[in-house]
Formats: C-alpha cells, sequence, structure tokens
C-alpha cells in the first residue's frame, strides 16, 4: 500500500512538473527584459487636481518641484510610473491644469502611497482626484502590443 | 540605455524650461502673443458605459467586440493610440466602468475623429466623458525609457 502512495507522488511530480515545464520555458526568455504586466497585471490611473499650486508661476518655480521632478523618474526608472505628466490648461497650454499617472501597484492602497508621498502631494500643491483600476489592453506603448521588432522606433 | 534614460530627462526637463519661458513671455497684460507651442501634446480621453452596453455581459460578449478590436489595434498600429484600455470597477470583479486612451492627436477635433472609429463609440456602448491636453512628462512606457534594468545587468554606473 505504501508502495503504491509513494508511486502515486512520483507520478504526480512528474505531471506536476510536466505541467509547468512550458509556463517556466515562457517566463525565462533568454536575454528578455522583464515584462512589465507580466509582474503585476494591475495597473491604476490617478488623476490630480491643482490645490495650492500659484498658476502664476511656472512648473519650475512651485515649491518641491525638482523633488517632484525626481521621484518621477526614480519611479519611471524602477517601472512603477508607466506614463505620467501634467494636463495642460486649454487656453495657455503652457499651464497645468492637473496631472494623471499610470502607476503600477498591487492595490488601491498601494497605489495611493505610491503618490502621496511625492512632494507636490505633501506641499499641497495638487490633490488626488481619482484612483481606478485599469486594464491597459492596447496602445502603442503598452509593452505587450509592441511591434516584435527591436528598437523599432516610434514618433 | 543609461543615456536614453538621461535623454529622455533632458527633453523632459527642456519643456518644463519652455513652460518657464513662455509663462514670463505670456505675463498677464501682455499683449495678445499668439503662443507657439512645439511640446507633444497627447490627450487623455476618458470614457463611461454607453446606453447600449450590457452590464451583465462580458467585454467579449458584448455586440461587436471583435470590430472594436480591430479599430484599436489599427488605431494602436498608426501610432494613434498610445494607451488604451477598461477601467474597472475592481480587479476582482473586472466590471468595466469605462475606459481611458491616451491619443496622439494634433487638437480636440483630431481626437473626436480617431475615437468615432471605434464601433463602441459609434454603436453607443460607449461614450466620451472627458478630453484633455496631456503632456506625456516621464514613465517606463515611454519611448526612450526602457524597461527596468536587469538586478544582474550593467544599472546606472555613469555614462
Amino acid at each position: 500500500m505504501s508502495r503504491s502512495w509513494i508511486t502515486g507522488i512520483a507520478v504526480a511530480s512528474c505531471v506536476s512538473l510536466l505541467a509547468f515545464a512550458p509556463f517556466a520555458r515562457q517566463d525565462a526568455k533568454p536575454g528578455a527584459a522583464p515584462h512589465p504586466m507580466a509582474l503585476a497585471p494591475t495597473a491604476w490611473v490617478i488623476t490630480f487636481e491643482l490645490a495650492k499650486w500659484d498658476t502664476s508661476k511656472s512648473p519650475g518655480e512651485q515649491p518641491g518641484f525638482s523633488e517632484h521632478m525626481a521621484n518621477c523618474q526614480k519611479l519611471s526608472k524602477e517601472g512603477t510610473l508607466l506614463v505620467g505628466g501634467p494636463f495642460l490648461d486649454e487656453k495657455d497650454p503652457t499651464k497645468p491644469s492637473g496631472a494623471m499617472m499610470i502607476v503600477k501597484a498591487e492595490n488601491a492602497e498601494a497605489a495611493r502611497k505610491l503618490v502621496s508621498t511625492d512632494t507636490l502631494v505633501t506641499k499641497d500643491l495638487m490633490k488626488i482626484a481619482s484612483v481606478r483600476p485599469f486594464m491597459a489592453g492596447a496602445g502603442a506603448w503598452v509593452p505587450s502590443a509592441a511591434a516584435p521588432a527591436p528598437g523599432g522606433s516610434k514618433k | 540605455m543609461v543615456r536614453s534614460i538621461v535623454v529622455a530627462v533632458a527633453l523632459a526637463s527642456g519643456a518644463f524650461a519652455g513652460f518657464a519661458v513662455k509663462a514670463q513671455q505670456g505675463a498677464p497684460g501682455a499683449p495678445a502673443a499668439v503662443p507657439q507651442i512645439t511640446i507633444p501634446t497627447r490627450w487623455l480621453v476618458t470614457f463611461e458605459l454607453g446606453p447600449k452596453f450590457d452590464a451583465t455581459k462580458r467585454l467579449q460578449e458584448q455586440t461587436g467586440f471583435m470590430e472594436h478590436v480591430t479599430a484599436i489595434k489599427k488605431l494602436a498600429d498608426d501610432g494613434a493610440l498610445l494607451v488604451g484600455g477598461p477601467l474597472l470597477e475592481t480587479f476582482e470583479s473586472h466590471k468595466p466602468t469605462g475606459a481611458a486612451w491616451i491619443v496622439d492627436a494634433p487638437d480636440v477635433e483630431a481626437v473626436k475623429k480617431l475615437v468615432a472609429t471605434d464601433p463602441w463609440v459609434t454603436g453607443e456602448l460607449a461614450k466620451v466623458q472627458s478630453v484633455r491636453a496631456f503632456f506625456a512628462g516621464t514613465g517606463a512606457w515611454l519611448p526612450g525609457a526602457k524597461a527596468p534594468a536587469k538586478p544582474a545587468g550593467g544599472d546606472a554606473k555613469g555614462h
């Protein structure tokens, strides 16, 4: 009886190994950069509205703006900030009228936490207006939809 | 890889420097000088569900799903649709509440034309909620920014 039990386990492990093998191979493409969406397929669209932002001043003159830019670069490099930037004023496109970020995060709390330490938020220059779960299905910038040709330049 | 990120940073800062100059020129009370903006403007388009969207069905079961996908793919291939997808209630329920697109277009009229190529818009399954001019300053998905470097790989050591 114990022998058949052992055989059962052996068979089961072989089967499960076989079952996982194709997935393991897919994940470990040699030389391929880790796919941003493969690691966490959960993105969030976060919008911001201006609060104490001084519209009479340029972005560079706002307190904490350079720290904000450094933070965005850091998050971008980490791969957590996927797309970010200001909304532009309809009448005067030199002025921001809010901002939007698409971030990668496990859940809404994590998404909120990720952006709430930004100096523009801590200094109350802008406020989080909405945090919505987003599934990036298509688009020239979305890695899963990118053309297979490496280094293909897009405008 | 490192260099391309630096270039992206330089471009972004350049755009902001441009903001600063223009802001000074266009000081309040200055004579009506037409602002010449050359920064690449994109648009964030948000959609809400339209009256023909059947909330009892999954996305794939909605009328004209394949035509919708084909239209979206064409927009993406043309480089007009940069990022697009459904906004969800939660990732668990996977219930769509609308959609968000980032598009590349010269003006609002062009945005509306692009949007109208989607049969879900003309068929009232989706309805445009807002169109806002957007400047994509940073992000891992922007052209020029690469995927995060592998831990073992040659990360930023300087240039």
